[in-house]
C-alpha cells in the first residue's frame, strides 16, 4: 500500500521549509545590528575631548594673560601640561559608575625651520609601553610670543606658530 | 403474440466488479493523500517558524542605538557650541534683551516660551569675529540647570521624534558643587555618552570709594555704564550689559548712620528702577536684599561692602527705548545722613568701566573663567 | 511559496545591509570635518593679529605646519584693512573675508 505515488508533494514540503528556514536564519543571524560604526563613535567621542581639553588650555582664563598652554609650552614645562591636561579630559561627574576616565596620552611639538618641520618630545601620561586600541591625534596651533627659553630645544627664537600633537587612547 | 420481458438474468449481478475491503485508498488523484498531509504539516510547521523569526528582522530597521550617540553628540554641540535663538525677530524686543537671550525672557512672556524659544544654547553670542567658541554664559548656565521643564527641553535641546531620556550634568573643577538635570542613569542601559571641556564666564564687578574728597557731592553719586567703552576689550572678556549681571562694591562709608534715599536710572531722562526682576537691587554684606523701588522710608542703611547688583536684561531696549549701541545709562544713588559734612563728600561720577582709579582703592575685577565638564547621556 | 517569501526575506536583508552603512557614516562625518582645525586656525590667526609682532614668518609658519602635519592647504592675506583666510583640506574648504 506504500509506494512513491505521492512523494511529490512530500519533497515540495521539505525543500520549502528548509529552504525558508535556511534562508531566514542566515538572513537574521547575520544582520543583528549591534551598532556596527561601535570603533568610529568611540574615536569621535575621543577626539571631541581632546580637542575640547586642548581649546579650553589655549584660551586664556583673564585679560591680557596668557593662556595655560602657551606658558606650559614657552616654559618648557611638560609637568604643568600633563596634570592640567589629564585632569581636563579624565574627570567625570562625582558618584558616577567609573570614578574617573582612564585615557592617557603622548605628546610632541613641531616647529618649522626654514622649509622643514622638526620636533620634540614634550608631555606624556608616564608609562607608555602598553597596547594602545583605538589611537587618536588631536592637535592645536598654539602661537608663542617669547622662544627664549624653547630656542635651546631647536625652534627659532622669534615669535612662531607651533603645533602640539597630542595622541591618546583609553588605558 | 408472445412478450419478451426482458429481465436481467441472475448471472448478470455477477458481472458487476465486486467491492474490495475497507481499506487507506492509495490513488493518484487523491486530495487527501497521507503524503500531501504530511508534506503540507511540514510546510506549516516551517512556516510558522519563518514567520516568528522575521519580527527580529524588522527590530534592527528602527536601528535607534546607533542614534544615541548621534542625538549625544548633537545635543553637546548645540550646549556647548551655540548661544541659543528666539523665534522672534520684529518685536524681539519685547520679550527678550536680543535674539540669543533665551534665559533672560522678560515676565509676562513665560507662556511664550514653548513657541518663542528655538533653541537653549549655552555659548557667548557671536557678536564678534573673534568670540572664542568654547566660552559659555554663567547665566545661561545657571538658568538651565534650575528651570527644568521635561518637555521643553526636550524639544529645544534634544530634538527629534523618538522619545529620548536623557540626563546632562556640569561638573565645575573650581570646586563649584555640579549639577545635573534630567532622568536618573539607567544602570543597564547601553546609553549614548558625549563628553565636553567648557569655559564658564563670570560676571564682573567694580569696587568704588564712595568718599569724594572733593566735597560738594551733595550725597549724590552718579556711575556711568558706558557701552561703547565697555566694547574696547576682546569679546571673551568684555562686559555686555545689556545681558550680564553687572555688580558694584561701595566701600569707605565714613558714618555707620548712612543711608541710600533713593536710586534712578537715567538714559538721559531719570526714572524709577522696575520693582521686580529684571531691576536693580540693594544687598548687604549680611545677605539681605532690598528693591531699589519703592525705598522703604527712612532709606536703605548701606555699610561697607553693600552690592548694588544690576539683574541681566534690564539695561536693554525694553526699558531704554532711546538705548543704541554708544549710549550710556547713569546709575544715580542719592545718600543721605544725619550729618551734612559726611553727605557733601559722599558720592561723586564713578564709571563702570575696566579701568578704575587704584589709588582711592577703587578696582574693577572681572573673575577668572572657570572650566567645567559637561556630560550627556541619552538612551 | 516558500521561493516567494525567501525572495522578500533577502530583499529585506539588501535593506538591512544599507542601513548599517547608514550608522557608520555619522560618526565618521564627524570625524571627517575638520571643525575644530577651522577654530583653531581662526583663533591662531586672530591672537596673531593682536599682538605687534612681525606677521609674515608667523603665516608662514601656519601654512608649512598645516600643509606638512595635517595636509590642508592655508592661504593667510593679512593687511590691516582685509583678512583673507582659505582653507582646503581636500574634503572641506573654507573662505572667510573680514573687513576692518
Amino acid at each position: 500500500m506504500v509506494n512513491e505515488s505521492g512523494i511529490l508533494y512530500t519533497i515540495e514540503g521539505l525543500s520549502a521549509s528548509i529552504l525558508m528556514i535556511t534562508t531566514a536564519y542566515l538572513v537574521v543571524s547575520t544582520t543583528m545590528v549591534f551598532t556596527p560604526g561601535d570603533s568610529h563613535i568611540i574615536d569621535m567621542q575621543l577626539e571631541q575631548i581632546g580637542n575640547d581639553a586642548l581649546a579650553v588650555m589655549d584660551t586664556p582664563v583673564s585679560y591680557n594673560a596668557l593662556s595655560p598652554l602657551e606658558s606650559s609650552i614657552k616654559d618648557n614645562d611638560p609637568n604643568a601640561f600633563r596634570s592640567r591636561f589629564l585632569q581636563y579630559i579624565n574627570t567625570v561627574k562625582p558618584g558616577s559608575t567609573i570614578g574617573s576616565d582612564k585615557i592617557k596620552f603622548f605628546s610632541e611639538v613641531f616647529y618649522r625651520k626654514g622649509d622643514r618641520i622638526e620636533s620634540y618630545p614634550f608631555a606624556d601620561s608616564g608609562d607608555v609601553y602598553t597596547g594602545r586600541e583605538h589611537m587618536v591625534k588631536v592637535s592645536r596651533m598654539v602661537f608663542i610670543r617669547d622662544a627664549s627659553i624653547i630656542s635651546a630645544l631647536g625652534p627659532d627664537n622669534r615669535p612662531q606658530s607651533l603645533l602640539i600633537e597630542v595622541t591618546l587612547w583609553r588605558e | 403474440m408472445i412478450l419478451y420481458i426482458i429481465k436481467p438474468l441472475p448471472g448478470n449481478m455477477n458481472d458487476k466488479p465486486r467491492l474490495k475491503e475497507a481499506s487507506i485508498v492509495t490513488d493518484d488523484n487523491a486530495q487527501l493523500s497521507i503524503d500531501f498531509v504530511v508534506g503540507l504539516s511540514i510546510f506549516m510547521i516551517a512556516f510558522t517558524i519563518v514567520a516568528t523569526m522575521t519580527g527580529g528582522l524588522l527590530v534592527g530597521l528602527q536601528s535607534k542605538t546607533i542614534d544615541y550617540d548621534a542625538v549625544a553628540y548633537r545635543t553637546g554641540v548645540i550646549l556647548s557650541e551655540d548661544p541659543g535663538e528666539m523665534n522672534e525677530r520684529v518685536g524681539i524686543a519685547y520679550i527678550a534683551p536680543d535674539r540669543y537671550a533665551w534665559d533672560l525672557i522678560y515676565p509676562g512672556y513665560e507662556s511664550y516660551q514653548q513657541s518663542n524659544i528655538f533653541r537653549m544654547g549655552l555659548a557667548m553670542p557671536r557678536y564678534y569675529y573673534d568670540v572664542p567658541p568654547q566660552v559659555t554664559m554663567e547665566h545661561k548656565v545657571n538658568h538651565f540647570f534650575s528651570n527644568y521643564d521635561r518637555s521643553l527641553y526636550k524639544n529645544k535641546v534634544i530634538f527629534g521624534d523618538y522619545p529620548y531620556n536623557f540626563n546632562i550634568s556640569i561638573t565645575p573643577l573650581n570646586g563649584d558643587n555640579p549639577r545635573s538635570i534630567g532622568d536618573p542613569l539607567p544602570a543597564n542601559h547601553q546609553a549614548g555618552y558625549i563628553r565636553r571641556v567648557i569655559l564658564i564666564k563670570h560676571p564682573a564687578n567694580v569696587t568704588l570709594n564712595a568718599y569724594d574728597e572733593f566735597g560738594n557731592t551733595n550725597g549724590e553719586m552718579i556711575i556711568t555704564v558706558d557701552f561703547y567703552q565697555l566694547s574696547s576689550r576682546t569679546p571673551g572678556y568684555m562686559v555686555f550689559p545689556s545681558i550680564e549681571r553687572e555688580i558694584i562694591n561701595l566701600t569707605n562709608f565714613s558714618s555707620s548712620n548712612t543711608v541710600i534715599n533713593d536710586v534712578k536710572v537715567c538714559s538721559p531722562t531719570c526714572e524709577n528702577p522696575e520693582p521686580s526682576s529684571p531691576t536693580i537691587w540693594i544687598k548687604k554684606p549680611d545677605g539681605s536684599v532690598f528693591s531699589s523701588y519703592p525705598i522703604p522710608p527712612g532709606g536703605i542703611p548701606v555699610e561697607n561692602g553693600t552690592l548694588i547688583e544690576i539683574d541681566p536684561g534690564y539695561l536693554s531696549k525694553r526699558y531704554f527705548p532711546n538705548l543704541g549701541p554708544v549710549d550710556k545709562i547713569d546709575l544715580k544713588i542719592q545718600f543721605a545722613d544725619p550729618d551734612p559734612n559726611v553727605v557733601n563728600h559722599l558720592g561723586g561720577r564713578k564709571n563702570f568701566s575696566y579701568s578704575q582709579e587704584v589709588t582711592h582703592q577703587e578696582s574693577f575685577e572681572q573673575p577668572d573663567m572657570s572650566v567645567a565638564i559637561l556630560e550627556i547621556w541619552i538612551w | 511559496m516558500g521561493l516567494i517569501i525567501s525572495i522578500s526575506i533577502f530583499i529585506l536583508a539588501i535593506i538591512v545591509n544599507q542601513s548599517m552603512i547608514v550608522g557608520q557614516t555619522t560618526a565618521e562625518s564627524v570625524l571627517d570635518f575638520p571643525k575644530s582645525d577651522i577654530q583653531d586656525l581662526r583663533s591662531e590667526i586672530f591672537r596673531m593679529r593682536m599682538a605687534e609682532v612681525d606677521q609674515n614668518p608667523v603665516i608662514e609658519d601656519i601654512q608649512i605646519i598645516s600643509l606638512i602635519r595635517k595636509s590642508a592647504i592655508v592661504y593667510i592675506d593679512n593687511t590691516s584693512e582685509i583678512l583673507i583666510i582659505h582653507y582646503n583640506n581636500g574634503v572641506t574648504s573654507y573662505n572667510e573675508t573680514i573687513r576692518f
